[in-house]
């Protein structure tokens, strides 16, 4: 049994998931893969990685299934009663920093959620992705990747990104990054989710179909 | 130290957790008196959801404050009294609102389970020496996984389930009109048209006067839409405020001629 920093020193535990965020010309794109694994197993292939938060912020989870998917629920809640009580939407440092202040907390009575997020939407002050790590440590970023299969995505990302992508560019990026994690990295695959985020449009998940369009239009031929 | 009621008459009203000989608590009753001079707030169910309807305070010094508040996305509150305790109660139905999603995952939150939340802080303020029971009633209503409902809190700490009603400001009047629609129509039988027309005109009865249209508030649950708060000068409201005006005029009319038939009859 391990408990607490313990845990996280045992590397099995990050083992899974590549999930991808970066910032394009007037909004966010998150995408996540679909593979729960369990040490050598799979166990899910329809798993849910990216969870909207209200209308213009959503966020991708990576790590251990539970405290992801609990935070997940408290933070929307914590985003609803913000919109009822301030009557505006919530920014996304503001909710990065509610998330941060729990994780930090109990990361520090040693029991942390073992659990890494990209919380990408778009406020007042333009889109923004946030990094969010076990500890509770937030970085803002242009591009990031977690999981096990960041380092294959974040290499293709550090190479294709540049500022003011467009939608169709920034989706393509995202695609062939996510794409080249899943065919190397054996803790990712099963498909892809795809979110974007605007302005206008708010929260939109790609639906099986576009999302294939765009694959056929990124450079990698190779079928996942 | 305690003196026999006869020689201390006013001895049963200081705090909230004594009765007084003939079984009421005098706290409560007080704190209903300050509810009765709060500007008035309606609220009914119709054939597939909720209005409430209030006057919110105007002034060319005011920002314009709220009457309807939402508590979640199906549900809206509206309350008529002390509006410091009635803000502390909202915010306290939004935090459960939410911690029921938490809890239970529901999409759409209980409203009973909301509204025996708000009665039960309002029942715990009757029950110590050092606190005061709060004066606001609360009017809780929208749509849950049981359809259209409608709740009632009142200082005590009770909750009511209504079809229509009317709190604050001579409530008593502006109800007398909602009874006459509901003796003829079940809940089924009225329109959201009607429902806001009926609403707007129960508070402009209590009040004695048709507020302006910017000054009433009117927030509904309708169908799966989720909850929307507006003001009577929107498009869509605006005809039925022109219709409920009428109706004020009607039943004003309709009063004023039964008085006067009791006060002849009186003279005979």
């Amino acid at each position: 049994m391990m408990f607490g920093r313990e845990f996280l020193k045992d590397n099995r535990v990050f083992h899974g998931t590549t999930t991808v965020g970066l910032v394009f010309k007037g909004g966010v794109v998150i995408a996540a893969d679909k593979r729960a694994s369990a040490g050598s197993i799979i166990a899910s292939k329809r798993a849910v990685k990216i969870h909207k938060i209200t209308d213009y912020i959503a966020m991708t989870i990576s790590g251990a299934v539970a405290d992801a998917q609990v935070l997940v629920r408290w933070l929307r809640t914590r985003a609803q009663v913000f919109r009822l009580n301030v009557e505006r939407e919530p920014t996304v440092i503001e909710l990065v920093s509610l998330l941060s202040n729990v994780m930090h907390s109990y990361f520090k009575r040693l029991i942390p959620f073992i659990t890494h997020f990209i919380v990408g939407g778009v406020d007042i002050s333009g889109p923004h992705i946030v990094f969010l790590d076990h500890a509770g440590s937030m970085q803002e970023e242009k591009f990031i990747a977690t999981g096990s299969g960041s380092p294959m995505a974040l290499g293709v990302l550090e190479d294709g990104f540049k500022e003011d992508l467009t939608r169709d560019e920034a989706i393509r990026l995202t695609l062939t990054a996510l794409r080249s994690a899943i065919l190397r990295d054996v803790f990712s695959g099963d498909g892809i989710d795809l979110a974007v985020i605007t302005r206008k449009a708010g929260f939109k998940k790609l639906t099986p179909k576009e999302i294939d369009k765009y694959i056929k239009m990124s450079s990698l031929e190779v079928s996942t | 130290m305690f003196l026999p009621p006869e020689r201390a008459p006013g001895a049963y009203d200081r705090t909230p957790v004594m009765y007084d000989p003939r079984g009421r608590i005098l706290q409560i009753l007080y704190a209903r008196r300050a509810v009765a001079q709060g500007t008035p707030s309606c609220g009914i169910i119709f054939k597939d959801g909720v209005v409430l309807a209030g006057k919110r305070k105007m002034s060319v010094l005011l920002m314009p404050n709220r009457k309807v508040f939402q508590i979640d996305e199906n549900i809206i509150a509206t309350f008529a009294g002390y509006s410091s305790d009635g803000m502390f109660l909202i915010e306290n139905a939004r935090d459960y609102a939410a911690s029921l999603r938490f809890v239970y995952g529901s999409e759409k939150p209980d409203i009973y389970v909301v509204a025996r939340y708000i009665s039960s802080i309002m029942h715990q303020a009757t029950l110590y020496a050092g606190l005061r029971p709060l004066g606001v009633s609360v009017i809780l209503g929208g749509k849950d996984l049981s359809g259209p409902r409608l709740f009632f809190s009142d200082p005590g700490g009770s909750t009511v389930a209504w079809r229509a009603g009317v709190i604050g400001l001579n409530a008593k009047l502006g109800e007398k009109f909602l009874e006459e629609i509901f003796k003829l129509n079940s809940p089924d039988q009225i329109s959201f048209e009607d429902a806001v027309k009926y609403a707007i005109t129960a508070i402009s009865i209590a009040l004695g006067y048709v507020p302006t249209p910017t000054e009433i508030e009117i927030g509904y649950v309708r169908g799966e839409e989720p909850a929307s708060i507006t003001t009577a000068d929107t498009a869509e409201i605006k005809d039925l405020y022109g219709e409920s005006k009428s109706l004020f005029e009607e039943w004003k009319s309709k009063i004023s001629a039964t008085e006067e038939k009791e006060e002849s009859e009186g003279e005979e």
